[in-house]
């Protein structure tokens, strides 16, 4: 049971895993998260986010218990237990998954773009410069990622201020009364605010990649410790600012709270926060593309840079394909869809076939 | 080295992709206003009231007035351009107008949504209604200044220091929305070469049912909002002897309890300086008089307040958002309307008088 060998010298400290989880967690979902969870629990839907978020400590810390014992990736942990066919096949469905956010990621920044700055913006040119971005990051390999993704935290932290600006016209009674809310009502809600979530399964990649990988494992959960938090605060916030048959219509909360936001230097804030967001969608792409190309590459026995270019071209055409609101919002909806049942089923599945498996091996 | 001067030269290339907006070569509307067109030519048709600032090189600002009417407000736009040297942006807009005509009888509902649905457009543009002819109102010249900016300055002044609640267009849009409370806006009228605040009208979903004078703006602002301050109010004690008291602070109080479900007790208290006397001496007793008779006099304008409210079946003062944070289960808003026409609901004043300024 043995993953991969990685050179120490393409190897990352184990406290940029904080930086790694938290940045690939803070994508598009952040922009408009609050109205999927708010439809179905209302006022209630900040217990949803933080719900999540709690959950999903478990499940970072499953991850750890499986890729501490597996010492590899899920690729070789596929092969592992479901021998080459059924493994291979499983490894490629979850490279399909990353790909498909990474195609969910730009398409939708794209959207934003479109719909906030620029309507004629060509998504095909928008898209492949970004993309070269995200080559040239890649092309620099996983301590470069990691290095972006550290970027990625730090340089738009400066926008959690942001979330001041609502403050003043919070109406806060509006919270009240909690636990109004169906325990299902609640549940759907947490599903709906999954989407924003997800991302840190990329780590059944990177791990191998990571020094002392067994002590990362508070890293990775206090980079997820920070996400719910933000998360919690700005739900909090977005329910009192907004009433809840305003905030079903708002598509994208957190950047309608911009336009609140007065400043004697700027008269539309959303301006520089959006702009600011390509520094937060950098990471993003750059981790699902190379949590991607780096499965493929495992698999095929190639060299990542000769993945990397061709798995661009793809994301590019396939995410340009993608020219209405409801398609964009499908594409959203299933890839939340996916990685909810990834994260929720199929990661303690995997911890339970892997402790049988294990048992029975010394059986023998 | 080539790859990375092609490089460069893509990202040269790359910056003419999207349709630029210059400051100079656009014209940015600040203030738009909507009325309905004077002949009844057609059903359905809008009149709407453009004006772009144009800063002159000698320090003049000349406000251009743009008046189209069409369907749909955005297509107003589009005639706009027509008539205009530089392509028309909303990225500055500052005040919309709605006239009366439009408030009272088919409502705002349909012209908000264009200014909500505009990501250009930010949520702290200010709503009001026009008292009388709207094109004159916008269309005057109110002396150097650019007439969006002016309007938005009294407003803004008269919602942050004054007796106006907060009427931009998140407040709006919130109210509107919300289960438990209805939007108001104020009405605006020409006086003269200035703009004057009369009164505020309150709506019903996006119609205006009714309004209020600027003398209960006072009282109103202390039923609504939980915290102001900076407005004067005054009081007539005798005949010839008042008092100005200055409001330092006030907070409002809903007092509901489910088990009482049919009554509700709002508990405003002011803070307060005297600004002006016109009796003799301040005695404590006169100060005492004072405040007594403000209480009451509040109270009076109030509880009249509240009662018509009440029969209009209107909530401006979002008592329905207080009673639904303390109501578990799906709250109505039908249900709540019906239960609220037949509340009890008391309004108590009380007012401290801490200073008296610097003289006794």
């Amino acid at each position: 049971m043995s993953g991969p060998v990685v050179k120490d010298q393409y190897k990352v400290s184990p406290f940029l895993v904080f930086y790694l989880v938290h940045s690939v967690q803070v994508g598009v979902g952040v922009m408009g998260f609050q109205r999927i969870s708010a439809s179905t629990a209302g006022n209630d839907a900040w217990i949803s986010v933080f719900g999540a978020g709690l959950s999903l400590h478990i499940i970072i810390f499953l991850i750890y218990k499986i890729l501490n014992k597996e010492k590899g990736d899920i690729i070789s942990l596929h092969k592992n237990l479901f021998g080459k066919w059924i493994g291979g096949l499983l490894s490629w469905i979850v490279i399909v998954y990353f790909v498909a956010m990474s195609i969910t990621v730009l398409r939708t920044y794209i959207e934003v773009i479109q719909v906030w700055m620029f309507p004629d913006l060509n998504k095909w040119l928008f898209g492949g410069v970004f993309l070269l971005l995200t080559y040239y990051c890649l092309s620099g390999g996983f301590r470069v990622v990691a290095g972006i993704s550290f970027f990625g935290v730090v340089l738009p932290f400066y926008l959690v201020l942001t979330m001041l600006f609502p403050v003043f016209y919070g109406h806060f009674q509006d919270l009240l009364p909690i636990f109004n809310h169906s325990v299902k009502e609640i549940y759907e809600g947490v599903k709906g605010a999954s989407l924003s979530f997800l991302g840190f399964t990329t780590l059944f990649l990177y791990y191998p990649f990571i020094k002392e990988p067994e002590k990362s494992h508070r890293w990775a959960q206090g980079g997820h410790l920070l996400t719910t938090i933000m998360y919690t605060v700005l739900m909090i916030v977005t329910i009192a600012y907004f009433s809840t048959a305003q905030l079903e219509k708002t598509i994208w909360a957190t950047l309608t709270t911009w336009k609140i936001a007065e400043m004697p230097f700027v008269q539309r804030f959303e301006y520089i926060g959006i702009a600011s967001w390509a520094l937060v969608i950098l990471p993003n792409l750059c981790i699902t593309v190379w949590a991607g190309g780096r499965g493929i590459r495992r698999l095929l026995k190639v060299s990542q840079k000769s993945v990397t270019i061709p798995l661009l071209f793809l994301i590019l055409v396939l995410s340009s394909l993608f020219a209405k609101r409801e398609n964009i919002d499908l594409l959203n909806e299933y890839t939340s869809k996916v990685g909810f049942y990834f994260v929720y089923i199929y990661v303690p599945l995997l911890f339970v076939i892997q402790y049988v498996k294990s048992k029975v091996v010394k059986a023998k | 080295m080539r790859r990375s001067f092609n490089l460069f030269l893509i990202i040269l290339l790359l910056t003419g992709c999207v349709q630029q907006s210059i400051l100079d070569d656009i014209q940015m509307v600040t203030i738009i206003g909507y009325d309905l067109p004077d002949e009844d030519k057609e059903d359905g048709l809008i009149k709407g009231i453009a004006v772009a600032p144009q800063y002159l090189a000698d320090g003049k600002i000349e406000n251009n007035v743009f008046v189209e009417t069409a369907k749909l407000s955005k297509e107003i736009r589009s005639q706009y351009n027509s008539k205009s040297p530089k392509p028309i942006v909303s990225g500055k807009l500052e005040v919309a107008m709605f006239s009366r005509e439009i408030a009272e009888t088919e409502g705002v509902t349909g012209l908000v949504d264009t200014l909500h649905r505009d990501p250009s457009i930010g949520s702290r543009v200010f709503l009001g209604i026009a008292n009388g002819d709207t094109e004159e109102l916008l269309s005057t010249n109110y002396g150097n200044v650019d007439t969006g900016t002016y309007f938005q300055d009294i407003l803004k002044h008269n919602s942050k220091h004054g007796m106006l609640p907060e009427t931009n267009l998140h407040s709006f849009l919130y109210s509107y929305y919300s289960e438990g409370s209805d939007p108001f806006l104020p009405i605006l009228d020409r006086d003269g070469d200035k703009v004057k605040i009369t009164g505020i009208g309150l709506l019903d979903g996006g119609k205006m049912v009714s309004e209020l004078d600027a003398d209960n703006l006072f009282t109103f602002k202390i039923l609504q909002e939980k915290f102001s301050s900076n407005d004067s109010f005054s009081v007539n004690l005798d005949q010839d002897k008042y008092a100005a008291i200055y409001n330092i602070a006030s907070k409002r109080k809903i007092e509901y309890n489910s088990r009482e479900a049919n009554k509700i007790k709002i508990r405003g208290s002011i803070l307060g300086v005297i600004k002006e006397y016109s009796g003799k001496a301040l005695t404590p007793e006169a100060l005492k008089e004072i405040e007594e008779t403000m209480e009451k006099d509040i109270e009076k304008r109030g509880t009249k307040m509240i009662q018509s409210f009440q029969e209009l079946g209107i909530d401006p003062i979002s008592l329905g958002n207080a009673v639904r944070s303390k109501t578990r289960g799906e709250f109505d808003r039908k249900k709540w309307i019906d239960e609220y026409k037949n509340m009890d609901i008391s309004f108590d004043m009380n007012v401290k008088i801490t200073e008296s300024g610097i003289i006794e």
